[in-house]
C-alpha cells in the first residue's frame, strides 16, 4: 500500500499543472465556481486550448482523439483543473454525447458531429426527463411515430438544463408503443433544437436562477438519420452513460474549497470575545465534516486505483455520487447556520455581505445543491443500485 | 497509489483466517469468557506459531520486520473473526515501545519472546489521552533516599490481570513522560480484576510508593513522549482495522439475515426502507475503511502532522461508523439481534468497549482539529 503517485504520474501532474499555468487566463479562473451558470464565451476559448492540446477528448476512444489514459490520470487531470479553478468543460457534449456518438454513431454522424463537439459549434441539452418519467425513466412517453424516412415527434421534456440555450438535444422517444417492455421501445434521437414544433419554456429555480426548463414538441418532424444507435435501441445508448466516468464524481475538491469558506466564514463571525470558528460546538461538526472528506479523497482513489487494476465494482461510481452530494449538501447546510442573520439575506448587490467575503454565493450555492441528491440519478435510485448489487452478490463485504 | 496487499500479506492473510476460522472464533459454542482465556493461553501460542507476532517485529529479534499495513491486515482478520487475542497491547505497543526505547539488554531479553508467544503485556497509560488530561494519573517521586517512586491509579487497564508485564506510563519529577516495565505482582501494585463488556479482562490498577531502580525504566527520564505518541498512533491504526473487521462481519450478518429471513411472504431484502438503510452502512464502512488505509500508510513513516490528523480523523470516523453499523445490525435483525447467541451483539459490544481505548472520539476530534489543513482559522 502506498499513497504516492509513480514517477509516470508526477510527471504527468507536472505536465498538466505547467499547462495550466500557460494557458488559463486568471480571469477565467473561477467563471464556474457558482454551479451551473454557464459561460459560454469563456468555456469556448478554455475548450478550444484543450482541444489544442488533444486532452479536451482524453476520455474518448483512441480512434477518436482518446489518449487512453489511466483512471488515475484521469483524475489527477480534473483534480488540478479543479485545484486552479479552470472552467467547467461543457459535460453534456464532451463527457456525454460526443462518447456516445463514438461508440454508437454512424461513419457519417460520426463525421458530422464530431468536430462540432470538438470545436465546441453546439451547446447540447439531454432530453431525458418528462413530467411522468423521473426516476422511472424508462415510463417516458414522448412519441417518435415513424414517417418514412423521418420520426414525428410529440411530447414533452422537463427539467432540461441548458434547452434555453441549446442548439441541439440528445433526445430519449418512445417508438414502439407496443414494445413488450417498455425499455424495449425507446430510440435515442440528436435533434436541431431550431426545427419547427419545438417550444422551450423556462423553469426558475429556489435559487432564483434560470438553469431548467420544459421542453414541447409539437409534431417534430426529424429525419432518421439523427437517430443515434439501432431503432428501439435507445436504453442501450443511454445505459451506455453509466459506464463512461467513475472519475471526479465525488468532487471532492470542489468541496474542500466551499468547507474552507465555511471555516473563513465561521473565524471573521464574532461570539462573544472570540469567533465562531473557536467555538468548541460549531468547530466539532465542521471538523467531522472535514474527517467524512478526508475519507471520501481516499475512497476516490481506491476506487479509481481498482478501476485500473479492473477490480471495479458495478456500484463505485452510485457510493461515490450519495457520498459526495450528501456530504457537500451538509457542508452547505453548516455554511448558511455559519452566516447567522445574513444566512436568510438573499445577495442582491445592495444587500449586506459577509465581512469575510466568502458568504456572498454560498446561500444561491446551497440552494441551488439541493439538486445535487436528485440530478444524474436520484441517490434513492443509487442506494437501490448499492443495495441491489450487494444482496444479489454472493461475494462478501 | 497502491491499495492492495502484497503477496506475503496477501499469503499470510489468508492463512490467518483460515487459521481464526477453523479454531472457532465465534463458531465455537464455548461461553465468552472461557473464550477469552483460551485466546490469552494455548490459541494465543498456536498464533504465535503462525508468526503473527513475529510479523510485526523487528528483525534482529526473531521478527519479520513488518510494518502498519501488516498490523493493519492481521486486525482486520481479527475484527472479522470476532476473536478476542490482545495484539494491539503485546505485539503493536509494548514491542514498539521495547524496539525504541529499551536498551539492547532488556530488548534482547524480551522482543523475541513477544514473537515467541511467550509474554503478554498490558500498558496502564495513565488515562494521558483522557480529555482535559494533561499528564498522566501515575507519578514518578523522587524520595530523600534517592530512589524513586511510582503513585497513582487508573481505573481501567486492558489485559492487566493477565499480563506477564506492566507497561506503567507515568510524568514527574521533571517534565516529560518515563515508562515503567513491571511485573503485576511487584511490590506495591494492586489490581482490582474484571471484565470488560466485551468479555476481556481488565483491572484497576493501583501504585502506592512503588520503588524503582534504573533497570525496570524503558529508554531514559522524561524521555518517552514521541515514541508513546508514534506508538499509539499505530495502535489507533490497528484498532480502527479491527473495528472495519468487526463492521464488515457485522455487514454480512445482516446480509445474510436480510436475504434469508422471511416475513409478510417475502425475504427482508425486498423491503426498500431496509436496503436503503443498508446502504448508509455499507457506505459508512467504505469511509471508515479508507481513512484508516491512509492512516496505516502514513504510519510507515516517522510522525507528521498530515500522519496525526489522519490517525486522529480514522478514529473518529470509525467510531461513527461502528455506532451507526452496531446499532443498525441490531435493528435490522430484530429480536434476534438482542440474543447472546447471535455473534451480532457480541461484535456490537467489541465496537462500544474500543471506543474508548486509545484516546477516545472526543480526544482525537480535538486533536485533529488542532492539526487540520482545511480551517482557515
Amino acid at each position: 500500500m502506498e499513497l504516492t503517485l509513480s514517477p509516470e504520474e508526477l510527471a504527468f501532474k507536472a505536465e498538466v499543472r505547467a499547462f495550466l499555468q500557460a494557458q488559463l487566463k486568471p480571469e477565467w479562473r473561477g467563471v464556474s465556481d457558482i454551479d451551473n451558470r454557464p459561460r459560454p464565451d469563456i468555456v469556448a476559448q478554455w475548450q478550444a486550448a484543450l482541444a489544442a492540446k488533444g486532452w479536451l477528448t482524453a476520455a474518448w476512444p483512441t480512434a477518436h482523439g482518446g489518449l487512453g489514459w489511466t483512471p488515475m490520470q484521469h483524475h489527477i487531470f480534473k483534480e488540478e483543473c479543479s485545484k486552479s479553478r479552470a472552467p467547467k468543460i461543457p459535460n453534456m457534449a464532451i463527457g456525454m454525447v460526443g462518447p456516445l456518438i463514438c461508440a454508437f454513431g454512424t461513419p457519417a454522424q460520426q463525421e458530422y458531429y464530431l468536430p462540432r463537439i470538438i470545436g465546441g459549434a453546439d451547446i447540447w441539452c439531454q432530453g431525458f426527463s418528462e413530467p411522468g418519467a423521473g426516476s422511472d425513466l424508462a415510463s417516458l412517453k414522448t412519441a417518435a411515430r415513424r414517417d418514412g424516412e423521418e420520426y414525428v415527434v410529440s411530447g414533452q421534456k422537463i427539467w432540461t438544463t441548458y434547452a434555453h440555450v441549446a442548439t441541439k438535444m440528445f433526445c430519449l422517444v418512445r417508438s414502439d408503443p407496443q414494445a413488450a417492455r417498455p425499455q424495449a421501445g425507446i430510440s435515442m434521437l440528436l435533434i436541431d433544437m431550431k426545427l419547427p414544433g419545438i417550444t422551450v419554456r423556462p423553469i426558475h429555480t429556489i435559487d432564483g436562477e434560470h438553469h431548467f426548463n420544459e421542453v414541447f414538441f409539437d409534431e417534430v418532424r426529424v429525419p432518421v438519420s439523427c437517430r443515434l444507435g439501432g431503432e428501439h435501441k435507445g436504453w442501450d445508448v443511454a445505459r451506455a452513460l453509466l459506464a463512461f466516468e467513475r472519475s471526479g464524481i465525488a468532487d471532492v475538491v470542489a468541496t474542500r474549497q466551499v468547507l474552507h469558506d465555511v471555516a473563513t466564514i465561521a473565524a471573521a463571525e464574532p461570539r462573544g470575545n472570540a469567533t465562531l470558528a473557536e467555538d468548541d460546538d460549531f468547530a466539532n461538526r465542521l471538523a467531522r465534516l472535514e474527517i467524512a472528506l478526508d475519507s471520501l479523497e481516499i475512497l476516490e482513489l481506491r476506487v479509481m486505483e481498482a478501476a485500473a487494476r479492473g477490480a471495479a465494482r458495478d456500484y463505485d461510481a452510485s457510493i461515490l455520487k450519495i457520498l459526495g452530494s450528501e456530504l457537500k449538501q451538509k457542508i452547505h447546510a453548516l455554511g448558511i447556520e455559519a452566516l447567522g442573520p445574513l444566512g436568510a439575506v438573499w445577495p442582491d448587490d445592495d444587500a449586506p455581505a459577509h465581512p469575510s467575503g466568502a458568504g456572498r454565493h454560498l446561500v444561491v450555492d446551497a440552494l441551488f445543491y439541493r439538486a445535487g441528491s436528485i440530478f444524474g440519478g436520484a441517490n434513492e435510485i443509487q442506494r437501490n443500485i448499492v443495495a441491489k448489487s450487494l444482496l444479489k452478490s454472493a461475494a462478501e463485504v | 497509489m497502491d491499495f492492495s496487499f502484497s503477496e506475503i500479506q496477501s499469503e499470510f492473510r489468508s492463512n490467518l483466517r483460515r487459521f481464526l476460522t477453523e479454531r472457532g472464533a465465534h463458531s465455537g459454542k464455548a461461553e465468552p469468557r472461557e473464550m477469552a482465556r483460551r485466546w490469552r493461553g494455548p490459541l494465543w501460542t498456536a498464533l504465535a506459531e503462525l508468526g503473527t507476532f513475529a510479523a510485526l517485529l523487528p528483525e534482529a529479534f526473531d521478527g519479520l520486520g513488518g510494518d502498519s499495513i501488516d498490523a493493519l491486515a492481521i486486525l482486520d482478520e481479527i475484527g472479522r473473526a470476532g476473536a478476542s487475542p490482545p495484539v494491539i497491547e503485546t505485539a503493536v505497543i509494548a514491542a514498539g515501545l521495547l524496539d525504541r526505547l529499551g536498551t539492547a539488554a532488556q530488548k534482547e531479553a524480551m522482543l523475541p519472546a513477544i514473537a515467541a508467544g511467550a509474554l503478554k503485556f498490558a500498558f496502564a497509560d495513565g488515562d494521558i489521552l483522557a480529555p482535559g488530561n494533561t499528564e498522566p494519573s501515575f507519578k514518578l517521586t523522587m524520595r530523600d533516599d534517592g530512589r524513586t517512586r511510582l503513585e497513582g491509579r487508573q481505573d481501567v487497564v486492558a489485559e492487566a490481570p493477565d499480563c506477564d508485564h506492566l507497561l506503567i506510563l507515568c510524568g514527574g519529577p521533571g517534565p516529560g513522560l518515563t515508562l515503567f516495565c513491571l511485573k503485576p505482582d511487584y511490590p506495591g501494585i494492586q489490581l482490582r480484576p474484571f471484565w470488560t463488556m466485551d468479555d476481556r479482562p481488565a483491572a484497576r490498577v493501583t501504585l502506592e510508593g512503588v520503588a524503582l531502580d534504573a533497570s525496570a525504566r524503558i529508554g531514559g527520564l522524561g524521555a518517552a513522549d514521541e515514541a508513546v505518541t508514534d506508538m499509539l498512533d499505530l495502535a489507533v491504526v490497528a484498532q480502527c482495522a479491527e473495528a472495519c473487521g468487526v463492521m464488515a462481519s457485522l455487514l454480512n450478518q445482516t446480509i445474510a439475515h436480510l436475504k434469508t429471513r422471511t416475513q409478510f411472504g417475502q425475504p427482508l431484502a425486498n423491503f426498500q426502507a431496509l436496503q436503503h438503510r443498508l446502504v448508509d452502512m455499507y457506505a459508512a464502512y467504505e469511509l471508515s475503511l479508507s481513512l484508516t488505509y491512509k492512516a496505516a500508510i502514513l504510519c510507515k513513516r516517522p510522525g507528521t502532522p498530515e500522519r496525526r490528523a489522519a490517525v486522529s480523523g480514522a478514529k473518529v470516523q470509525a467510531a461513527d461508523a461502528a455506532r451507526l453499523i452496531g446499532h443498525e445490525a441490531i435493528q435490522m435483525h430484530g429480536a434476534m439481534g438482542m440474543s447472546l447467541e447471535l455473534p451480532v451483539g457480541r461484535a456490537v459490544k467489541r465496537l462500544k468497549a474500543m471506543e474508548p481505548q486509545f484516546g477516545s472520539s472526543a480526544y482525537h476530534l480535538r486533536r485533529y482539529r488542532a492539526l487540520s489543513r482545511g480551517r482557515a482559522a
